[in-house]
Formats: structure tokens, sequence, C-alpha cells
């Protein structure tokens, strides 16, 4: 089974929910093309609702009249899911190693907080908190490098049962206005601090009260250069997070520099706009063209002429859809006319790989194929269902044991509580 | 990750959007409901398992279904039928053909396997009376002693001896 990306690789639900909003609900990949209806407002990518379109005359979603006429490149979405695209592969591996930390801080942090009960805001081991607890005791390490003042929260050589009541304070402090408390103990958020903290956004290490001014210009003004670099592991790792996220804002912001460029426009040359469909191109009326005129519309298209003259149709129809979809992009992720055409005979090989591989006709073949292993299963089955009730050795839950997969047929579908696991 | 390239290259291709489809089902809770691919080479026909709905007639049982799929599926409906003898009145007794308007006039394309499975599910228990194909079905379920007793003669529970894979194929 092949590999396919989608929203449940992610490990938390809100992930789940960002990459699940920016897939087409109609072939379940993120849009490509997407376009919106206008009237109902629903987006999908111009190729799905263009074959969709050919079919009926209302939205897949909400079933509101519309039509061709009706769309709308959705050129904003267009450049969200371009980001994400590629973006997606290093949230997916920075959510994926927050996760094994936190699992591995939860068991630490549990270890260490309970004989501190006396201290119930760092006692609460929820994975979240374990998470952000982790990666403040990561700051503590740092700060206690740097010459700044708030530096005296930690002591030189903290111990492991005095770290969680230290760390829980600059955590608060780290979060300040999201977090108030009224811990009488806690040391308030100073925007003229000296402290340095990790911006959230890119992991850079900013003193706190250039915080915001950091994040405002996109993460590129570092303020105050950290006055030493630590060449601990934590710090390795901090610094390789940094250049993720760095390049994802990269990405999204149209430098075409760095290893992670070639998300541009497929790096194609585009020194000749000619090779690049800027016209729309009008529906034929197929039933009153003869075999001559229909040719010559392939011909204009530069398609082959093989087949017959239904094959001609579908062909035409298809490569109407993939060339107007096309122009539903922006200029940089049009396809070319060799891109479209290698893209409408890959459609036409998948096309004809199916009634062979839907098996309909051979299933005379495929019965007298496998007669033996049918029989074979069946004397199974049978001597099977006559094992249970000893096996058991309740009667009461035979109904039960009827429902359990066995080797009657390898591919019943196991209920839905075992897939899960 | 070799797959991707020929997925790029064929946005909205069938063999993608079901692959999307069994992954959905597979990582998503739905109690009560499931399918597969007949096989590992043949995404196009799949036996899914709906469990009737708990508080209805059919709690307790289980029915195995057939689904095969268009060649230009999602824009057109999948082909279900029940497989296990389904004493319902809008499934004909003795071929599991459905009668359900979204599996056809009203089939739109952002509907799913998962979707359509949770349909046929609570369809189990409210059936649309008002046009049955087993009349004899629409007619017994106000009385539902005797609606029950017709069910369980003619129902068959998943592993009985005789696999309807042995005998279909």
């Amino acid at each position: 089974m092949m590999d396919v990306p989608d929203p449940s690789d992610f490990p938390t639900p809100d992930l789940r929910a960002l990459d699940a909003s920016l897939r087409c609900t109609i072939c379940g990949e993120l849009y490509d093309g997407p376009v919106m209806l206008t009237g109902c407002g629903h987006c999908f990518c111009s190729v799905c609702v263009r074959q969709h379109i050919q079919r009926e005359s209302d939205c897949p979603s909400c079933r509101m009249k519309t039509s061709e006429v009706a769309f709308r490149p959705n050129s904003v979405l267009e450049e969200v899911v371009g980001a994400w695209k590629e973006a997606r592969k290093h949230v997916l591996d920075m959510a994926r190693v927050e996760q094994t930390l936190a699992a591995r801080s939860h068991a630490s942090v549990a270890l260490q907080t309970i004989p501190e009960s006396s201290n119930p805001p760092s006692a609460s081991v929820t994975p979240s908190s374990a998470r952000s607890l982790k990666r403040k005791r990561r700051n503590v390490d740092y700060v206690s490098d740097s010459e700044s003042s708030e530096v005296v929260l930690v002591d030189g050589s903290p111990t492991p049962k005095k770290r969680p009541g230290k760390v829980s304070k600059v955590s608060r402090a780290n979060r300040g206005s999201e977090q108030p408390s009224s811990d009488p103990e806690e040391i308030p958020l100073d925007p003229n601090s000296n402290e340095i903290i990790d911006c959230p956004m890119c992991g850079k290490r900013v003193p706190l009260r250039s915080i915001n001014p950091h994040i405002d210009s996109g993460c590129k003004d570092v303020g105050r250069p950290p006055s030493k670099i630590s060449l601990s592991p934590t710090k390795a790792r901090n610094n390789n997070a940094k250049t993720q996220w760095s390049s994802l804002f990269g990405a999204g912001g149209g430098s075409s520099g760095g290893p992670d460029s070639k998300g541009k426009g497929k790096g194609k040359d585009r020194s000749s706009p000619s090779e690049i469909p800027t016209e729309r191109l009008a529906n034929a009326s197929y039933d009153v063209l003869k075999d001559k005129q229909i040719k010559q519309l392939l011909a204009e298209q530069n398609l082959p002429t093989t087949g017959d003259r239904k094959a001609w149709i579908r062909r035409h129809k298809h490569y109407l859809i993939i060339h107007n979809a096309t122009l539903d992009k922006a200029m940089k992720n049009r396809s070319t006319f060799a891109e479209l055409r290698q893209e409408l005979k890959h459609w036409e090989d998948e096309k004809a790989k199916k009634p062979a591989s839907a098996g309909v006709s051979d299933v005379v073949e495929y019965t007298k194929a496998n007669d033996g292993e049918f029989k074979r299963l069946v004397q199974e089955a049978r001597r099977n269902t006559k094992k249970p009730p000893p096996k058991d050795a309740s009667p009461g839950i035979s109904g039960q044991s009827e429902k359990t997969p066995s080797p009657v047929a390898p591919d019943i579908p196991v209920k839905s509580e075992d897939m899960e696991t | 990750m070799a797959t991707t390239t020929a997925a790029a290259e064929a946005p909205g291709s069938v063999t993608k959007r079901l692959s999307n489809e069994l992954m959905t089902l597979m990582m998503s809770s739905s109690p009560g409901i499931s399918a597969f691919p007949k096989s590992d080479s043949n995404l196009f026909d799949w036996a899914g398992t709906i469990e009737g709905p708990t508080g209805t007639i059919y709690e307790g049982l289980a029915f195995r279904m057939s689904i095969s799929f268009p060649s230009n599926y999602p824009y057109a409906a999948p082909t279900i039928k029940f497989d296990t003898p389904c004493y319902h009145p809008n499934v004909d007794l003795a071929t599991g053909a459905i009668c359900l308007d979204i599996l056809q006039d009203k089939w739109s394309a952002v509907y799913s396997v998962q979707t359509v499975l949770l349909s046929l599910q609570s369809l189990l228990g409210e059936p649309n009376n008002a046009s049955p194909l087993n009349t004899d079905a629409a007619n017994t379920w106000s009385s539902p002693k005797e609606y029950k007793e017709r069910l369980m003669k003619n129902y068959r529970p998943l592993n009985d001896d005789k696999p309807p894979a042995g005998k279909k194929i």
C-alpha cells in the first residue's frame, strides 16, 4: 500500500484540523489551483470541480446551482497552500520531535515533582506543561550563560529537587499576559528586563524587551545578538529548529535563494512565456462536429489523434479541463503546454489501466485458479467453528467469538476498534 | 514517499483518492463501520462492514457489504450492496441492492466511503418506508416483534460456514 500524506500524519488535533482545512473535499489532496464558487463560496481544486461540472450543474458541497462562469481563482488560498506544502514536512518533523520530548520529560518531571507536593503549579504534569517545562529548562541553562540581570532566578547548581520550582517562574514570566496569576511570589513580566528568551516563532535568542519588534520584523531583527554561543546539544537542536523555521518563512517570502528554493515555480525556465497557456479554451459541441473537425481541434493543441472518435472527444474534453484549470493558478505555478500534454497522457494511461485492474472479466478464471484455496479455507473454517466452545469454555460469549476474524476470509475488515491500535 | 511524484503528475487521480479514503477510515474512529480493499492489487473493490446502531432493532447484528468504485469515482457514486442478507424496507433481500438517494441521483463528489457507510448505518434504524424495495419489510416495520423474527430468519452471521468471498468470486 502506498504512503499517503494525510491529516492523520500529525500527532495533535490542532495540526490535523489545519491540514484537513487546506484539502479539497473532492480529491482529499492539498488544494491544487483552488477556485471558489461565487454564490456559495465553496472551494475546490480547479481540476476537480471542472470534472464535476461536466456531469452536474451544482456545487458538490451544498448543491447550489453553479457553472463554469462562476469559478473564481482563489489566489490567496493558493498561496497559503503553497506555503503550507513547504512548511508541512518541517512542522511534521517538529511536532514529532516535540511529542517524543514531551513523552520523555513527562516521565522525568513526574519523578522530580512528586516529593515537592507543596508547589502545585509545577506539579501539574499534563503533556503540554511538561513540554513547556522542558523548553524552559533549556532556557534556564542558557540564561545562566549570559550576563542578564534576571539570571538571579537560577542558582548556579540547581538540584533536581529545586529545579521545577525555578523553572515554573521563568515559564510564567515568559508567557506573560497569557497567564495572569495571583501568585504573590511571581516575578512580574517586565518589558524592560534584560531577560533573554527563545523567540516562539524562530527559536532565536532574543532579549525580552525586543521580542515584539523582532516578531513584527518577520524574525529578522535579532535585537542584540546572544553574547555567548553554547555548544551544548540542546543549543544545536535549537539552531536546527531555527533554520527549519526560517526556511518556512523564506518559502513564503519570495526569496529564491537558499537550499529550499526549489518550491518556487518548480525551477522552470520562465523566460519564454509562449510555453505557458494564457488563453482559455472554449467548450466544443462535439455532437455537431465532423470527425475531421474534431481532429482539427486536437491538432490545434498539438494533441495526438490516435484512437477513435470517442477517444478524441474524451481526450479533448480532458485537455480543456486541465488547460483551463492551470489558468486558475498563479503564473509561477502554471503548467507548460508540454507538461499539460504529459499530464493528459498520464490520465489516459491510468484510464486505460482501470478496466483490467477491476478484474471483472476474469471472475471465472479466478475462481478456477483459486478453487483449491477456497476449499482449503472452507475446511479450515469448519474445523475452527467446531473448536471455539472448548477454547472459550463459556457458551455465553459465543456470539462474540463469531465476530472475531478467523482464517475463513483473511480479507474480512477488522472492526474499527482493532484498527486503531 | 516514492509515490509522491506520480501523485504530483496526476492530481485528482482515483487511486490517490481511494488510498486517501482508506487512510481516513483507518485513522478515524467511526464506531460500527469499517471498510477495506478486498485485495492489495485492486483498490476498486472493497468489502465493508456495518454494525446495527444501538437502540435499533438491528443492534448486535453486523452486515458485510461489497463496494465497487467506478473509474470516474468520485464523480460517480460507488456501487454498494449488502452481502449479508438484510431484511429491511430499502434493501432487496435477494440481491442486496440498496435504495438510497445519495447512492443514485443525490450522489456528490464530496461524499466518501465513510459518509456513505454512516448513512447506511442510520438507514438501518430509520428506513424510508415511503419507497420500499422490500414491501413486506415495510409493512411489518410497525410490529417490531414480528419484524425481528423475520430479520433473524434471514440474517446470517459474518463468519458463517459459507463465506461470501468463496461463493461470489
